[in-house]
């Protein structure tokens, strides 16, 4: 399979005031396929989102490479990055500016890559249908969303210029089960859809929703990935201890 | 086993609106009931009744809530305290937000018992050493002696459930006792409270929307959707043999590791 | 939700009170009885009376005339300082919330510095070196006035900076410029509004303060700080000289103060359902 994201030996260290050092990331490498689905598990403070705000150039690393399709990160402008990366957030509600409404939000990467008012109003009435909502709801402020529905418009803004690669960073965590089952069937019909054009890192602490949509899956622990491999051969067969024991540890 | 907590036929409003309707159940001496809902079912109201925590704005329009007989609604300040802590212990959501951060720990377990029983430091001393022996905790010295911020966030709902338990309450509510938390530490929160109702026969009511926590411990389960009961009976029944719509698509949207 | 209500009627009122006031210097020159810079020595110093309603000064100008024309300096002028210190503030605290490391540091020293000494008296040293004058007057308040916003603009930017709409759109290639004025500046806003409202009031006393020291409006301009300052000396035997423009002062602080405080009221839903 052809690799789209390689990212090599990732360090991150955070200066919390005088002489305190928080190691964030230790030697963190791992590659994605195109048209594969990647999940992070991990709990919390074990990094995964960490690495999620690295490769969109959010936070920078304190050393180790970041390669997208063969060129490092860095030397990519963000304007060209973005075209490539989106990501889907935790907080549905809160990851659209409350005094916009939904199109305008959905819309903003189309606007900046140039793309012409009717262009862009068509292409926002298009992602929301692809996305379950209806075109009207373009002209609804996110407050008058409910949860699942932000989501899905954020899922829309996500793909609005058909990314590469779609990180989402525990995207259902805060949504009821239902509602849950129904965003990961979005994501699910987005992969069938567009097979080989996007890949996806699925970041979350559910064990379970992880084994049901991802390929493959990196175990995190403390800023370490303890265990690497095809999702159903490490939950059914751990090898590492603190894989054992998260796995255990699930009711 | 006898009946110690009834819910008769509970409407509460807030405002015009109604948040639950019509709710009956009954929880007997060392059950463990669990009530689950998605958000907005009302499933933290009904629990918030009991312990007369409802919010201004907020009040019960219809039906009693009885401890064996007795009515906890509309209780004079002085009554709710004899309520709250003797008979009703709580458990919160965030366990380390509940506790004020700059004192020891073993200090607010004290004061905590204090606005209830009269009780010596020594007499304190002694009670909360047999219930942390008891809990299975092993390090009682440094506990007591931790600021809350000291202790591991499982840590920190464990010592929620030992404020909890201090004055050996009949009944423990709690309302989303494991949701802030990664899957290990609910583990052991899970565990704590399994043995709570193991050694004292205390009664738990569990108000949660991880169907993996009521599994794991409710005895029996109540499925609540937009303040109505859908649902109600043995949790094996409810899990794998659903009769409702709701119950169904509820239980087939949780995830389930395949191991 | 009553509350809530009683304070939008409120805001309203005192809105209204203030566009009044607005209009009322607007059009100052069409409201005065008489010419309020024609002397008529004949007629000085003149008790109150039907004729002269606020009386007339030592050169026997009409009191209620110099009064009304009055307020085109004084409310104007403070409209224009507060205006000048929120802009320039808000301005300066956006780029030291966004750019934070050493441009943060330096600027936020600087508003540190201005604090530091007291308000009305390094203002009064600026005006001292600049000269008299409601231009100078202004600049001098401005230069103490402004760390106040810095500093607020930068806080709320700070708060709002790592919210998930705010790194959506970073990931939406939007570009610096375009974040703050789309998504940065509608929503600090507010609170950044309501302190310049508050502000009105206290700006107004100063430049009054200023004037009537001597170093803001010069004659025969009417200002109702250097109307004070000029006719102090008759405080005793000709309060009306003194005291109208005072009243005046009083009244247009209050009614701004007023619209301030239920603003505030009305943009923070929580101080409004406590009262």
């Amino acid at each position: 399979m052809e690799q789209i994201l390689e990212v090599d030996k990732l360090n991150c260290i955070f200066n919390k005031g005088k002489k305190r050092e928080v190691t964030a990331l230790k030697s963190v490498s791992f590659s994605l396929g195109k048209g594969e689905c990647l999940g992070i598990i991990g709990e919390s403070g074990s990094g995964k989102s960490t690495v999620a705000r690295i490769v969109t150039r959010l936070l920078s690393a304190t050393n180790g490479s970041v390669m997208l399709e063969g060129d490092d990160l860095n030397n990519i402008s963000k304007k060209e990055l973005y075209k490539k990366i989106q990501m889907v957030f935790q907080t549905p509600v809160e990851s659209f500016n409350p005094r916009l409404r939904i199109g305008v939000s959905v819309a903003e990467s189309l606007k900046n890559a140039g793309y012409s008012t009717s262009e862009t109003k068509e292409r926002v009435a298009n992602l929301l249908e692809e996305c379950g909502l209806t075109s009207d709801y373009a002209n609804r402020f996110p407050h008058e969303l409910s949860g699942g529905e932000c989501q899905r418009a954020a899922i829309a803004r996500a793909l609005a210029i058909s990314p590469d690669i779609l990180i989402c960073d525990e995207a259902t965590s805060s949504l009821d089960v239902t509602v849950q089952k129904e965003i990961i069937a979005l994501l699910d019909n987005i992969r069938k859809a567009k097979g080989e054009d996007i890949s996806i890192i699925f970041i979350s602490h559910d064990i379970a929703l992880v084994q049901a949509f991802c390929d493959r899956v990196i175990v995190m622990n403390k800023g370490e990935i303890v265990e690497m491999g095809d999702t159903d051969e490490v939950i059914k067969n751990p090898k590492d201890e603190y894989t054992k024991k998260l796995i255990a540890s699930v009711l | 086993m006898s009946e110690i907590l009834r819910y008769d036929n509970i409407s509460i409003q807030y405002g015009y609106n109604t948040a639950v309707e019509d709710i009956t159940f009954s929880i007997k001496e060392g059950e463990i009931l669990g009530i689950v809902g998605e958000s907005g079912s009302g499933k933290s109201t009904i629990i918030k009744a009991a312990m007369g925590l409802l919010g201004p704005g907020a009040n019960v329009s219809s039906g009693d809530i009885l401890y064996k007989d007795k009515s906890l609604l509309n209780l004079s300040k002085k009554e709710q305290l004899k309520i709250n802590g003797p008979l009703l212990g709580m458990i919160f959501q965030f366990a380390g937000s509940s506790f004020c951060p700059v004192r020891k720990v073993g200090a607010q377990l004290y004061e905590a018992m204090r606005a209830h029983a009269d009780v010596t430091k020594e007499e304190f001393v002694t009670k909360v050493n047999e219930l942390l022996d008891k809990l299975g905790f092993t390090d009682n010295e440094r506990i007591l002696e931790s600021y809350p911020s000291e202790l591991s966030g499982g840590m920190q709902q464990r010592v929620g459930v030992v404020a909890a338990m201090l004055l050996n309450p009949k009944i423990l509510l709690a309302d989303e006792p494991t949701s802030a938390m990664d899957v290990t530490i609910q583990r052991q929160a899970v565990e704590e409270m399994l043995r709570v109702r193991d050694t004292f026969n205390t009664s738990i009511i569990i108000v949660t929307h991880n169907i993996g926590v009521v599994n794991a411990m409710a005895d029996r389960i109540l499925v609540l959707k937009d303040g109505r009961i859908v649902e109600m009976g043995d949790t094996k029944q409810i899990i794998n043999d659903p009769s409702e719509e709701y119950t169904k698509k509820l239980m087939a949207a949780v995830p389930r590791i395949k191991k | 939700m009553m509350k809530k209500i009683d304070v939008k009627k409120k805001m309203i009122f005192f809105g209204i009170l203030v566009v009044l006031l607005l209009l009322f210097s607007v059009f100052c020159d069409y409201l005065t009885p008489y010419d309020p810079n024609e002397q008529d020595l004949s007629i000085a110093k003149q008790a109150p009376s039907a004729e002269h309603l606020f009386g007339t000064d030592r050169y026997g100008r009409d009191m209620l005339s110099r009064v009304i024309v009055g307020s085109k300096a004084s409310i104007f002028s403070t409209l224009l300082l507060v205006a000048i210190i929120t802009v320039i503030g808000t301005i300066i605290g956006i780029i030291c919330g966004l750019s934070g490391k050493v441009v943060d540091v330096v600027l936020m020293r600087i508003a540190d510095i201005f604090l530091a000494f007291p308000g009305l008296v390094f203002a009064l040293a600026i005006a001292g070196v600049l000269g008299g004058g409601l231009h100078n007057a202004i600049i001098a308040l401005a230069a103490v006035s402004w760390p106040k916003f810095a500093r607020l603009a930068r806080s709320q930017t700070l708060a709002i900076k790592e919210e998930p709409y705010i790194e959506a759109s970073k990931l939406a290639g939007t570009s610096t410029i375009k974040m703050v004025f789309k998504h940065i500046l509608p929503n600090i806003i507010g609170p950044i509004l309501v302190t310049g409202v508050l502000d009105i009031g206290t700006m107004m006393m100063e430049l009054a303060g200023l004037s009537f020291l001597g170093l803001g409006a010069k004659p025969p301009i009417a200002e109702w700080g250097s109307m004070m300052s000029d006719n102090r000396s008759m405080l005793a035997t000709q309060p009306w000289i003194v005291l109208t423009p005072g009243i005046a002062i009083f009244v247009s602080v209050m009614i701004f103060n007023l619209f301030g405080d239920t603003l505030r009221d009305f943009a923070d839903p929580k101080s409004s359902r406590r009262k």
